[in-house]
């Protein structure tokens, strides 16, 4: 750190850029509080919702479909979803989303003139709004920062600051410390309130709209004592790389306008897997029946859109441009031919697993918000919903913005920090540029890649298995510290490997937890969906020991309105069974 | 290097690339050894976490970058002859197996 390290101020700092930053630095503007919205790369040019950007609207329900759709969320998330969150989401939805027709962010239209709805994985009445999300965000940026907002890019978070200088806490947050990603400056932040944005959790697999999203917000809030639920649903998967050459974003779009899933015999084979929602079934059902047909002959599989309309492909390719790009990169013509679908499992929160928040937003730590994939996505918790996270966000945002504004009004002067606390955060990010070693952080996301993207992992876990990819998991978080990064750019990419490592390390201990299986966390040794014992949430939080301590919470279904209609155990299938398809 | 091009007779040092691209794969640099040119020209300082989103492609003022498509990341995946794993690189497919009888 060459640099005098910048120091700043502000009542409300939103780490992450995406839909639910920008919506919660806006709305906090709006409510009074000076605001630092962060990025650490540029907001509308990282992050998934720019590559993938559609919004699941329901306007002018009747009190019949909000139960319906209610029902639906519910059952779609195996009843583990936040009730409190689903009623939430469904009253708010209208007003956040007319709020973005205000700032003219432009959905596709029909040729009326009329928001054109389409169909998203997870909903059986088309109800998402699309739109290419470069253009959508840097609206949003353009928004925020006439706003007042003020803009901190290309700046990393990798600590929040407590009151009392201790992890975990007793006290609250009151800012956070990071560095720029291109001189290595260090920032610290005072803040009275900080939101986090910080997107799911995933591995780097060269994939555009997850690389940059590695859990850094998972690890902060972790650390300060934050309670993490659902990470036993974090086996992600996806389908789309396309003939062994491009991961492409904007699944949930392309199963919309109606992909068809075939094998090599061109017979369509997901009904078989998923008799209810067939090809608009989940990400991770999706990829394990193409791997269970290629384990049964019948690969390589395709993803058919041979069939569907040309004015839906044009508007697939308009809204997600990434893979218009690669169409014509190598020629790709979705109307002539069907794209080769290799699936990829990994360890990432795909549609659940993350910080546990209340309907304003809150964490359990006082002074700390949480909006959008980085939460546990209450309200579609291990479920299969395409547009709803964006939503989710949108609506999260807004209500964390105005508690957050309305907090910080209360809290008269900035916290002094502990500098105790701040020398060991700036120990901790020095300590692998001081002395050249031979290990690089990309040797970490080798071997942590190569761990959690294990076929038997992925599929089949059981317990020796589990315990086996946590032993390594501990022997890489081990080598954390003898890694050289020479310049800030390769500081972040350690950052960004320390935080997926002890998240990862967090996801088997869930694993380990639920002996069951339910959604895509499949138990070998417990092949049956437990709705007597497991309608139940796995809560890991940092004990004052700074070990991770697993508790297990019932769900409050006495005062939930959709409760589950039998509480039994249910045996898991899977097309063929799963036990038959280990050996 | 793998996965993209600039065209540095075209490039005008402008910098949006480097703030386009959200995995900090660019400089800027005037150095005559590296680029040939004694002005500001971007150079691929870090090659091998481009994921090919192509932003920087699609923002360029003067159409300089050209994306290249390619994958370069270890995929588990199942073969005819059991499970693989394929690491796509520039020009072709190298498998390597991994370990026996699963």
């Amino acid at each position: 750190m060459i640099f005098e390290p910048q120091r700043l101020e502000c009542d409300v700092l939103v780490i992450g850029g995406g839909i639910g930053g920008c919506r919660a630095a806006m709305r906090a503007v709006d409510m009074g509080a000076s605001v630092i919205l962060n990025d650490k790369a540029q907001i509308g040019r990282a992050g998934p919702m720019t590559f993938v950007h559609s919004q699941f609207a329901c306007w002018d329900l009747t009190d019949e479909e909000k139960v319906e759709w209610k029902k639906e969320f519910v059952e779609s998330a195996n009843y583990l979803a936040d009730q409190d969150w689903c009623d939430v989401i469904l009253e708010d939805i209208p007003r956040r989303i007319e709020d973005m027709v205000d700032y003219g962010v432009e959905y596709e239209r029909t040729e009326d003139g009329e928001l054109k709805y389409t169909p998203s994985r997870g909903q059986r009445v088309g109800r998402t709004l699309n739109v290419d999300g470069r253009v959508a965000m840097e609206k949003m940026r353009k928004r925020a920062k006439k706003m007042g907002v003020k803009l901190l890019e290309k700046v990393a978070f990798t600590d929040l600051l407590t009151s009392d200088g201790k992890l975990p806490t007793e006290g609250e947050v009151i800012g956070a410390v990071g560095f720029d990603i291109i001189t290595g400056q260090m920032v610290i932040v005072s803040a009275k309130s900080v939101i986090l944005n910080t997107g799911p959790l995933y591995p780097k697999v060269h994939a555009a709209h997850i690389d940059g999203v590695t859990g850094e917000g998972h690890r902060m809030a972790y650390r300060v004592g934050a309670e993490l639920a659902g990470m036993e649903f974090t086996q992600y998967a996806i389908w789309s790389v396309f003939n062994e050459k491009f991961a492409s974003p904007g699944q949930a779009k392309i199963q919309g306008i109606g992909a068809d899933f075939i094998n090599a015999e061109g017979e369509s084979f997901m009904d078989k897997y998923d008799p209810e929602w067939g090809n608009m079934s989940s990400l991770f059902r999706i990829s394990r029946a193409i791997l269970q047909e290629e384990m049964e002959g019948r690969g390589p599989c395709y993803v058919d859109m041979r069939h569907c309309e040309q004015k839906d492909i044009d508007m697939l390719l308009k809204v997600v441009p990434t893979l218009e790009q690669a169409c014509k990169t190598f020629a790709w013509d979705l109307k002539k031919e069907p794209l080769k679908s290799t699936p990829l499992m990994a360890v990432g929160m795909g549609t659940s697993g993350g910080l546990r928040v209340d309907t304003w937003s809150r964490t359990n730590v006082d002074g700390l918000y949480a909006v959008g994939t980085c939460t546990c996505l209450g309200f579609t918790m291990s479920g299969n919903s395409g547009s709803g996270h964006s939503s989710y966000s949108n609506v999260g945002g807004y209500r964390a913005g105005e508690h957050a504004a309305k907090r910080s009004a209360e809290i008269k002067s900035f916290a002094p920090i502990n500098d105790a606390q701040l020398d060991e955060i700036k120990g901790m990010l020095s300590k692998p540029t001081e002395k050249f070693r031979a290990l690089k952080p990309a040797d970490i996301w080798k071997w942590i890649g190569d761990t959690t993207t294990e076929n038997q992992f992925a599929l089949y876990k059981d317990e020796a298995i589990i315990q086996k990819t946590l032993a390594r998991v501990r022997e890489i978080k081990g080598m954390m510290g003898n890694v050289y990064t020479p310049d800030a750019h390769e500081l972040l990419k350690w950052v960004e490997a320390r935080s997926y490592v002890e998240m990862v390390e967090l996801c088997c201990l869930a694993y380990l937890a639920r002996t069951e299986s339910r959604g895509e966390h499949i138990r070998a040794d417990h092949p049956y969906q437990d709705d007597e014992d497991w309608l139940k949430w796995v809560i890991i939080k940092s004990g004052s020991d700074q070990q991770a301590q697993v508790s297990i919470w019932d769900l409050p279904f006495d005062r939930y309105s959709v409760k589950p209609t039998k509480r039994e155990k249910i045996p898991y299938s899977f097309g063929s069974n799963v036990s038959e398809s280990k050996q | 290097m793998a996965i993209e091009s600039i065209n540095l007779e075209t490039c005008d040092g402008c910098n949006i690339c480097i703030d386009s691209c959200p995995a900090d794969v660019l400089r800027l640099v005037d150095n005559v050894q590296d680029t040939g040119f004694d002005t500001w020209k971007v150079i691929i300082a870090y090659p091998n976490e481009c994921h090919s989103c192509s932003l920087c492609e699609m923002d360029c003022p003067v159409d300089a970058i050209k994306v290249e498509k390619t994958m370069m990341i270890p995929t588990p995946f199942q073969s005819h002859d059991g499970y693989k794993y394929l690491t796509f690189r520039k020009g072709g497919v190298k498998a390597e197996k991994m370990a026996e009888a699963r």
